[in-house]
């Protein structure tokens, strides 16, 4: 997922997104271009006050300009800020939604291989990271024209000075880009380093009870010590680098000051040159700093391509074209609306196939050429041993991972998207380990949905309504972050409520049992049975669950060992013999 | 956060604590004072850094006022020289400031993060039930970042700028008096400013942090949920939920800046007007023929020094102000004590550990009772089934053995031991809990395994594996025991995963064992193929089975069945089970008992 963005690709997205607001990014550049360039005239003004004073003459008009123009340079410094500011963060904004709108409504599989905390890094930091370089064009094109005129006037001044004195500004500027580029890579790392103590953090608070059970506190803090360690190592090199470049600056604008001093000395003694002159040339050889924009340019244009790639890597089958497109970002106005899904006749499940399909992990795990029939109204469960690829296998086909190969069809029609197509209001999904919200147990199960009728048919097949009643607020209490308020089976049936709630014909069930004591499920099942034209895709190894299917399919390795009839299954497979063999008779 | 478990036993310390400057001391004396060399270094290059360029313009009025009095060319190429000199030398010293200032800062902020997070996990786990991972990622990583800058950017500018600030003063009025009154009351009305407007921005720059933590909470949550949240197809409404965080984020974040560029504007306007006081006075002095223009330019060029130091302030007040909030947040956090007391006198006896329950009450929110006087025991060496459907208490039981949570009526005792009276840790070392939910690292397996304690021999860790028959996944592992494990355990799953906290448990050597529901997501196979190593776990050890399944049960002495918080029977398991009108010989009997045991 490498997109290896070349130097002139990253200007054109990010003008892309400069443009997201033009009118504010143009406000932005003037404001800029003023803050930078209003000096100018400081400078001026200086000069006439000491050329004056040499000639022993007035200077009250001349101060009074010196604070108009200070008034002037504050006035737009202050509009400058406020309005680049809200620009930035609403930049920020749309690369945000753009990749949390593709991660959740995009086409294919979602990406992951990074923990949630690790994700959240980079909405964080590459957004802005990419945004700075957005920013830097403000900076460049005001320091630009601040040195393009403050040039021209020196050379007014003395142009043999001038020539000399920007020597080794010309010096700095071939420097500056190796230095920039090391920079880069020093601050890349640095990020990683980051990345990797943030989530350790987030796994670590992820799993408190389980560390302070296992008495592992302060171990886990020897590991985060460690973590903070290389980082502190990798962002010392970056400062280090980043300040070697600023002192070469520095040195260029002191040199070349020594350099007026020097060529200057003869024709200041002679009277030819004013002190205003010299006050003007120190003023003005503030160019010797237009060399650190544009090492800033440059490193800002590389580290905005990585944060870039890295924001597209999350998401698959996004061109980074896709993370800077111009979108609404809601900032006023109404909230954006949640469109109802709509059933249409062909929602109906008559038939869904997969044939021959394949997703494997890099490490070679996964599932291999498994092909399964759902027709209306059927029953199936998928069993087999741990890692044998039972959940691979329907997030597979729900398209929630890549597959390699294999066909899905629909009532006969080929489905090219599953991710997009296989969804509510034809199919709905409850994984191994279902994900809460921190927000109300109403809209954990509604997520967005229209409370309707439907609501209390859920709540009551999933067997919620004790538990619900016992709720000092009911449906509105609160379940905490990841629902941690409630018990490992609440957690189950609201995940099931919400499932249900969306009225679809066929339903897929990751290990529903897992936390749920046995009367507690076979009333869900009953309930979810005595739903018409309810069909389901079942992870099961529980013999109750068993008993009800209609197809059994038994994977070993990611391959269906066996597929048919409990009975079938039985007496062809080794593989389920032992399974079924291993709970004790009663 | 939406406070859904706040309203529990604890204190909340969320209340405005104004950051006074004693506590921005007490940080930096604690986490600087261990690296004390390093910080004189730091001090001395600052000191260098400070005063070489107040030497500078020195040189320069040396050159203006010679070179107007018609000094010898050769002088003035010398004095130009000596001024080049200089500048190296002070970048040179900048270099080795940033470098010490940025470790010492780095230095001091890990051990923050350190001590903060170490802190954090010990407070009481309504804490933790109260926010989210994403939150205390912010909290702990984003707010001690904002302090680093207050430790390697703000310290060293600001003390840096005072030094320079105070030079500059001294040098103006050994020039003349007047002026020097002049820049001096300058200064201190833009420090009173200053310190004045800083009370003002810090609660805002807090309300941002706050804001911004809240929408990356908001974010990382459903981004852990991203697979459920797609296939329900509710997409839309995490959007929706996102316009919402990031608007009161914006609206935040605007008012902060705003109040933080007002505070710039001012302190740029008052140098201004000083500097127009400055060189009309120094006219009237150079008119008066006190003054040499070379020291009128002397005095503009200190001028110009002193907006450095001041401008310098004026910017790291936005920086100051998140290190206010950040701080502000920090010490909230750290003056968070757990409720429970963890010290205790008391030891456990060696060998399996008997337990008792007598009256125990417990509820997770007042007037919603979880336990209602539990009375339970178990023998020393003995296995207890624990039945009952979800929600009656029986994880709250091993929460309250594990002193997750204090019972709040009753006595819960361990080894005949008031578990209230036992140090929490040690305590804890004497019970291996194993439960449905598993969260790998991304770390190394072994570091999974061992939690990072890198006293355990390879040879046990891969014996154990062994045990738990995950030697050929473990065969086929690129890097053996050295593989890094996917956070979230992608590759793996969620069966693998438990196995790998069966792993963490059976390095131990507990006298009291709870598997909570250990096997739910293993298949039957799996679970029979570990049964003689969970078999060997619990021998010569005490140990709770809790259960839904029948058949997780069937190795258990003794079976006790509780519903709605209160035991409603228990008994030998053979006899319950040869006893037809018992709950257990009704579950057996339901059909569903086909799964089950006896």
């Amino acid at each position: 997922m490498n997109h290896d963005l070349r130097g002139r690709e990253v200007i054109r997205m990010a003008w892309r997104l400069a443009m997201f607001q033009p009118r504010l990014y143009a406000a932005s550049m003037a404001l800029w271009i003023g803050v930078h360039s209003l000096p100018l005239l400081t400078g001026l003004v200086t000069r006439a006050y000491f050329n004056r004073l040499g000639a022993r003459g007035g200077v009250g008009l001349i101060l009074a300009a010196l604070l108009v123009s200070e008034l002037v340079r504050l006035v737009v410094f202050y509009g400058a800020i406020v309005v680049w500011i809200g620009n930035w963060v609403q930049l920020m904004a749309v690369m945000r939604t753009n990749v949390l709108a593709w991660t959740m409504n995009g086409e294919g599989p979602s990406a992951r291989g990074t923990t949630a905390g690790g994700a959240v890094n980079r909405y964080r930091d590459d957004a802005e990271e990419f945004v700075w370089l957005i920013d830097t064009w403000l900076d460049v094109a005001g320091t630009g024209l601040f040195s393009a005129i403050g040039v021209l006037v020196l050379i007014r001044v003395d142009p043999l000075i001038t020539l000399v004195a920007l020597v080794p500004v010309l010096l700095s500027t071939a420097i500056t880009p190796v230095l920039t580029s090391r920079i880069k890579r020093y601050r890349r790392e640095s990020r990683d380093a980051t990345a990797r103590v943030t989530g350790f953090v987030g796994e670590l608070f992820n799993s408190v009870q389980a560390m302070k059970v296992a008495g592992a506190e302060h171990r886990v803090i020897g590991h985060l010590r460690v973590l903070g360690a290389v980082r502190r190592d990798t962002a010392v090199r970056d400062r280090l680098f980043t300040e070697l470049l600023n002192s070469v600056n520095m040195n260029t604008f002191n040199i070349g000051i020594g350099l007026v001093m020097v060529l200057g000395a003869a024709r200041l003694r002679s009277g030819e040159l004013g002190v205003g002159d010299f006050a003007l040339f120190t003023s003005y050889l503030n160019v010797a700093f237009f060399p650190r924009w544009l090492g800033w340019l440059y490193a800002r244009r590389r580290t905005a391509g990585v944060s870039l790639e890295r924001l597209t890597a999350t998401i698959v089958g996004a061109r980074p074209d896709d993370v800077v497109a111009h979108r609404d970002i809601h900032l006023r106005g109404e909230l954006p609306s949640v469109p109802q899904p709509v059933r249409r006749s062909g929602d109906a499940l008559e038939v869904l196939e997969v044939r021959a399909l394949t997703a494997r992990f890099a490490n070679g795990a996964g599932v291999s050429d498994v092909s399964l029939v759902l027709p209306r109204g059927s029953f199936t469960v998928v069993t087999g041993r741990v890692g044998a690829g039972k959940s691979t296998l329907v997030r597979a086909v729900l398209g929630l991972i890549p597959r390699q190969g294999g066909t899905i069809t629909w009532n006969g029609e080929a489905v090219d998207d599953p991710a997009h197509f296989l969804v509510p209001p034809r199919v709905a999904y409850t994984a191994q380990v279902p994900r809460l919200f921190s927000e109300s147990v109403r809209d954990n199960v509604l997520l967005g949905l229209d409370p309707s009728d439907r609501l209390d048919v859920a709540l009551h097949r999933a067997v919620l309504g004790p538990d619900l009643s016992a709720m000092d607020q009911g449906l509105d209490t609160m379940i905490g972050p990841r629902g941690v308020r409630l018990s490992g089976g609440q957690v189950q049936r609201v995940a099931a409520a919400r499932m249900l709630v969306r009225g679809t014909d066929l339903l897929v069930f990751d290990d529903l049992s897992s936390a749920l004591d046995v009367e507690t499920e076979a009333e869900l099942w009953e309930r979810v049975f005595a739903t018409a034209g309810a069909t389901c895709l079942v992870v099961s190894h529980r013999r109750s669950v068993l008993r009800r299917a209609d197809t059994v399919i038994v994977l070993a390795d990611g391959r269906v060992e066996a597929s048919g009839s409990l009975d079938e299954v039985l007496t062809t497979s080794e593989q389920m013999a032992r399974l079924w063999a291993a709970v004790p008779q009663g | 956060m939406e406070s859904a478990t706040h309203e529990g036993s604890e204190q909340p310390p969320e209340r405005e604590t104004r950051v006074s400057l004693r506590q921005y001391g007490a940080l930096l004396g604690r986490y600087l004072g261990a690296q004390r060399r390093s910080v004189v270094i730091l001090g001395l290059l600052l000191l260098g850094v400070t005063v070489l360029p107040l030497v500078e313009p020195q040189v320069i009025r040396m050159f203006i006022d010679d070179a107007v009095a018609g000094q010898p060319v050769a002088h003035l190429v010398r004095l130009a020289s000596l001024f080049v000199v200089l500048a190296v030398l002070i970048q040179f010293l900048g270099l080795g400031q940033a470098w010490f200032g940025e470790r010492v800062g780095w230095h001091a902020t890990n051990e923050l993060r350190a001590d903060l997070a170490r802190h954090t996990l010990d407070l009481d786990m309504e804490f933790h039930n109260s926010t989210t991972p994403g939150e205390m990622v912010e909290r702990i990583d984003g707010d001690v970042n904002a302090m680093s800058t207050f430790f390697s950017h703000f310290v060293a500018s600001v003390i840096g700028s005072g030094l320079l600030l105070v030079g500059v003063l001294v040098l103006v009025t050994r020039e003349h008096l007047g002026v020097g009154l002049v820049l001096s009351l300058f200064a201190l009305a833009t420090v009173v400013l200053l310190s004045r407007v800083r009370e003002v921005a810090v609660p805002h720059a807090a309300a941002e942090r706050q804001a911004t933590a809240d929408m990356f909470g908001f974010l990382e949550e459903r981004l852990a949920g991203t697979d459920d949240l797609r296939s329900l197809g509710a997409g839309d409404h995490v959007l929706r939920g996102w316009a919402r965080v990031f608007r009161a984020d914006y609206a935040a974040r605007m008012r902060a800046e705003r109040i933080g560029s007002v505070i710039w504007i001012g302190t740029s306007g008052l140098f201004g007007a000083a500097t127009a006081a400055n060189l009309a006075i120094a006219a009237w002095l150079y008119h008066r023929g006190t003054m040499s223009i070379g020291t009128v330019f002397l005095m503009y060029q200190y001028m110009r020094l002193l907006r450095a130091p001041l401008e310098e302030i004026a910017d790291q007040i936005k920086q100051f102000q998140e290190a206010g909030g950040g701080i502000r947040r920090v010490h909230d956090l750290l003056a968070r004590q757990p409720a429970q007391v963890r010290a205790g006198t008391h030891l456990l006896p060696a060998g399996p550990l008997a337990v008792e329950l007598r009256s125990v009450e417990f509820a997770y929110h007042p007037g919603e009772p979880i336990l209602r006087g539990i009375d339970l025991e178990i023998g020393a060496g003995r296995v207890l089934g624990l039945l009952g459907r979800t929600g009656a208490g029986k994880t709250t039981i091993g929460r309250l053995l594990t002193r997750l949570y204090d019972a709040q009526d009753g006595t819960v005792r361990l080894g005949g031991v008031d578990v209230a009276e036992c140090e929490i840790t040690a305590l804890r070392r004497r019970i291996g809990v194993v439960t449905q939910d598993v969260q790998l690292f991304r770390a190394t397996l072994r570091e999974n395994i061992t939690l990072f304690d890198g006293d355990v021999d390879d040879r046990r860790v891969i014996e154990v594996l062994h045990d738990l028959d995950l030697g050929t996944w473990l065969d086929g592992l690129p890097s053996g025991l050295d593989t890094v494990m996917q956070s979230g355990g992608q590759g793996m799953s969620a069966g693998q995963s438990q196995l790998v906290a069966f792993a963490r448990v059976f390095l131990r050597d507990p006298g009291l064992v709870i598997l909570d529901e250990a096997s739910s997501r293993l298949d039957p196979a799996t679970e029979q193929l570990i049964e003689s190593a969970v078999d060997r776990l619990l021998l010569g050890r005490t140990a709770i089975l809790i259960a839904h399944r029948l058949a997780t049960v069937a190795r258990a002495d003794d079976i006790a069945v509780i519903e709605a918080g209160r035991i409603v029977e228990h008994g030998r398991r053979r006899q319950l089970a040869a006893d037809p009108s018992s709950r257990l010989s009704a579950l057996l009997a339901t059909g569903l008992g086909l799964e089950g045991v006896a």
